[in-house]
C-alpha cells in the first residue's frame, strides 16, 4: 500500500471554514466604526454579563453599608462619650449654680475659688484654693460651698491658699445645734481607715439630748469660723461618759472629695451666717414617722416611749425660733436602740431608721423651701451608741 | 460523548466563575484567568472552528467590558482557540507535563497576543506586562488548570 496523505476527518474542512471565518470576523471587530462597538457591548453586558455587573453593584452597597455601619458605630460611640463627658459637666453646672446662689446671699465677703487636691502623699486631706492674699484671702478663714462647711485656710500665698478640710484630724470647729442647743466640738474621728473617719460633736453637756438629724453648725465661738456654716446631721450617740458628757457622730454635710468649686471668706470668724444656707440649702426634714417597738433596736412610739438604756427620758429643748425655711424638730423620745456609725451622708437628706445599719448618703442640700417639710413630727431621740469606733 | 458533555459542563461553569471573580468580586488579577483555561479545555475537544467560535465569543465577551481597545480579546482569543485546536493534531495524550505545559504557554500566548493586539497607546512596558506579570499569571493559569482537571478526573491519563 503506497504511503499517502492523512485521510481528512469527517467535517475537517469544515471546521477550517468555520475558523477562518471566525477569524476574519475577529479580526474585523477591533476595527468595526466605533458606535458598532458600543452597541456589541451595550447588549453584552445587559445581557451575558448583566448578572455579574449587577452583583458588583450590590457588592458595593454592601461595602458602602458596612462603612456606614462603622460611620454610625462611631458615631453612636462620640455621642455616648458625649453624654458621659454631660454627666459629669451637669454635676458640676449644678454644683456651681448652688454656689452662685450661695455667693449671692453671702455678699461680697466670699470669694469664689476652685479647689484642688494634690493628690500626693502626705497631703491627704489638703487642698488649695486658686485664691490668695491678693484677692483678701486671710489664714483661718473658712471654706465653704453650697452645702456647707468644707474646711479651713491654713496657709495664705499670694495667688493660693492651702487649707485643710473636716477629715484632717487637726479640724476643730465650734459647733451646735441649728436651734441653739447642744454646744460642743466638731472634730474628726479617725478610723483604721480613711473611710472610716467620723465626724463627731463632743463635749457636749449630758443632760441635753440633740435629737437624730438635727441639723449642727458652726456656733461661732472662738473667733475662727463665723455662726450658722451647717457642718452635719446628728447621727447617733457616740459616747457617754459619766453622767456629765455626751458626743455624737455626725453625717457630715459636704464630702470633700467631691468639692471643686468653694467659697472662701475673707476674714476670720465674721457675722451670723445662719441666714445665708437657711433660705434654700438648710433644711430639717421631717423625722421618720413612730413605728412600733420591734424588739431590741428599735426605736420606741413618742406615745410609748421606752425606757432607755442608761439615761432618763428627756426632750431637746428649744430655746430660739428656727432660722427662716428651717423647720423646728420635734420633739424627741429617749433613746433606745444603738446604732452603729453611717458614713457621710451624701442623699437627699432623707431619714433613715433609727435602727437602721445601712450607710446614709451624703445630704444633697438641694431641695428647694417648697420641699421643707412643715408639719414637724415627733421623733426619736438620739440612740446611744455605746463604743467609739475610733 | 460523557466526556463532551462533561467537559462543556466544565467550560461554563469556568466562564462563570471568570465572571463572578473578575467583575462581581472584582478580584483582578488576584483571581485566575479561568475564561483562557476553559477556552483551552474546549479547544482541545472541539473542532478548530468550534474552538474559534468559542474563543470569539469569550473575547467579545471580555471587550465588552474594556472600553478602549474593543477587539483585543477577540481576536486573541479567537487564535489561541485555534491554536489550542491545533494542538490535538501536534500531541497526543493528557500528560501531566503536557497538560502543565499546554495551560502555561497558553495563557502567556494569550497574554502576549493581547499585548500586541491592545494597541501602542495602551500598551504597557514589556518586560513587565508579558514578561513578569504574563509568566505569573501562566504559572497560576497551569496550577489551577492542572487542579481542575485533577479535581474532575479528567488527568486520568496523565503521567
Amino acid at each position: 500500500m503506497p504511503y499517502g496523505p492523512e485521510p481528512e476527518t469527517p467535517g475537517g474542512r469544515r471546521q477550517v471554514t468555520v475558523a477562518s471565518v471566525v477569524f476574519i470576523a475577529a479580526l474585523a471587530v477591533p476595527y468595526s466604526s466605533q458606535g458598532f462597538q458600543q452597541q456589541v457591548a451595550l447588549i453584552l453586558q445587559g445581557s451575558a454579563l448583566a448578572p455579574f455587573i449587577a452583583m458588583q453593584e450590590r457588592l458595593a452597597e454592601g461595602r458602602a453599608r458596612a462603612d456606614q455601619i462603622d460611620f454610625l458605630q462611631a458615631e453612636l460611640d462620640s455621642v455616648v462619650a458625649m453624654s458621659a463627658t454631660q454627666s459629669v459637666l451637669s454635676d458640676e453646672n449644678r454644683e456651681l449654680r448652688e454656689l452662685l446662689g450661695l455667693a449671692e446671699r453671702a455678699g461680697p465677703r466670699f470669694l469664689p475659688a476652685t479647689l484642688l487636691r494634690p493628690g500626693t502623699a502626705g497631703s491627704e486631706s489638703m487642698f488649695l484654693v486658686n485664691v490668695g492674699a491678693e484677692q483678701g484671702v486671710a489664714e483661718g478663714a473658712p471654706v465653704v460651698s453650697a452645702r456647707g462647711l468644707v474646711g479651713v485656710i491654713r496657709e495664705v500665698r499670694l495667688q493660693s491658699a492651702v487649707g485643710m478640710d473636716w477629715t484632717h484630724p487637726d479640724f476643730r470647729a465650734s459647733g451646735m445645734l441649728i436651734d441653739g442647743s447642744t454646744f460642743g466640738l466638731i472634730e474628726n474621728v479617725r478610723g483604721d481607715f480613711r473611710e472610716e473617719d467620723r465626724l463627731m460633736l463632743n463635749g457636749t453637756a449630758y443632760h441635753e439630748t440633740a435629737v437624730r438629724d438635727g441639723l449642727v453648725v458652726t456656733s461661732g465661738l472662738g473667733g475662727v469660723f463665723p455662726r450658722g456654716i451647717p457642718v452635719g446631721r446628728i447621727d447617733a450617740t457616740a459616747e457617754v461618759q459619766g453622767s456629765w458628757r455626751k458626743s455624737y457622730w455626725l453625717r457630715p454635710l459636704v464630702d470633700p472629695g467631691a468639692v471643686t468649686h468653694v467659697l472662701v471668706e475673707m476674714v476670720a470668724g465674721g457675722d451670723d451666717l445662719t441666714q445665708v444656707w437657711a433660705q434654700d440649702t438648710v433644711r430639717v426634714d421631717a423625722p421618720p414617722p413612730p413605728r412600733a417597738p420591734a424588739g431590741r433596736g428599735s426605736a420606741p412610739s413618742p406615745s410609748r416611749p421606752a425606757p432607755a438604756q442608761d439615761e432618763p427620758a428627756r426632750v431637746a429643748p428649744v430655746r430660739t425660733p428656727p432660722a427662716q425655711g428651717v423647720v423646728p424638730q420635734g420633739s424627741a423620745s429617749p433613746a433606745a436602740s444603738s446604732v452603729p456609725p453611717s458614713p457621710p451622708e451624701t442623699g437627699s437628706g432623707a431619714t433613715a431608721p433609727a435602727d437602721s445599719v445601712a450607710p446614709a448618703p451624703v445630704d444633697s442640700g438641694g431641695a428647694s423651701p417648697d420641699t421643707v417639710p412643715t408639719d414637724p413630727a415627733p421623733t426619736d431621740s438620739v440612740p446611744v451608741r455605746p463604743s467609739n469606733p475610733a | 460523548m460523557g466526556r463532551s458533555i462533561g467537559t462543556w459542563l466544565l467550560v461554563a461553569l469556568l466562564l462563570v466563575a471568570h465572571f463572578v471573580l473578575h467583575v462581581g468580586f472584582g478580584y483582578g488579577r488576584g483571581a485566575p484567568d479561568l475564561l483562557t483555561i476553559g477556552l483551552l479545555l474546549a479547544a482541545r475537544e472541539t473542532g478548530v472552528g468550534t474552538a474559534a467560535l468559542v474563543g470569539l465569543v469569550f473575547g467579545l465577551l471580555e471587550d465588552a467590558l474594556s472600553v478602549l481597545a474593543f477587539g483585543a480579546n477577540s481576536v486573541t482569543m479567537t487564535v489561541i482557540g485555534i491554536a489550542g485546536a491545533f494542538t490535538r493534531d501536534l500531541f497526543v495524550g493528557d500528560s501531566r507535563l503536557f497538560v502543565i505545559s499546554y495551560f502555561f504557554v497558553g495563557k502567556w500566548m494569550r497574554d502576549l497576543l493581547h499585548w500586541l493586539m491592545v494597541g501602542e497607546g495602551l500598551r504597557q512596558p514589556f518586560a513587565s506586562e508579558v514578561l513578569w506579570q504574563g509568566t505569573l499569571g501562566a504559572a497560576y493559569a497551569a496550577l489551577i488548570g492542572m487542579v481542575l482537571l485533577t479535581v474532575t478526573g479528567r488527568a486520568g491519563e496523565a503521567r
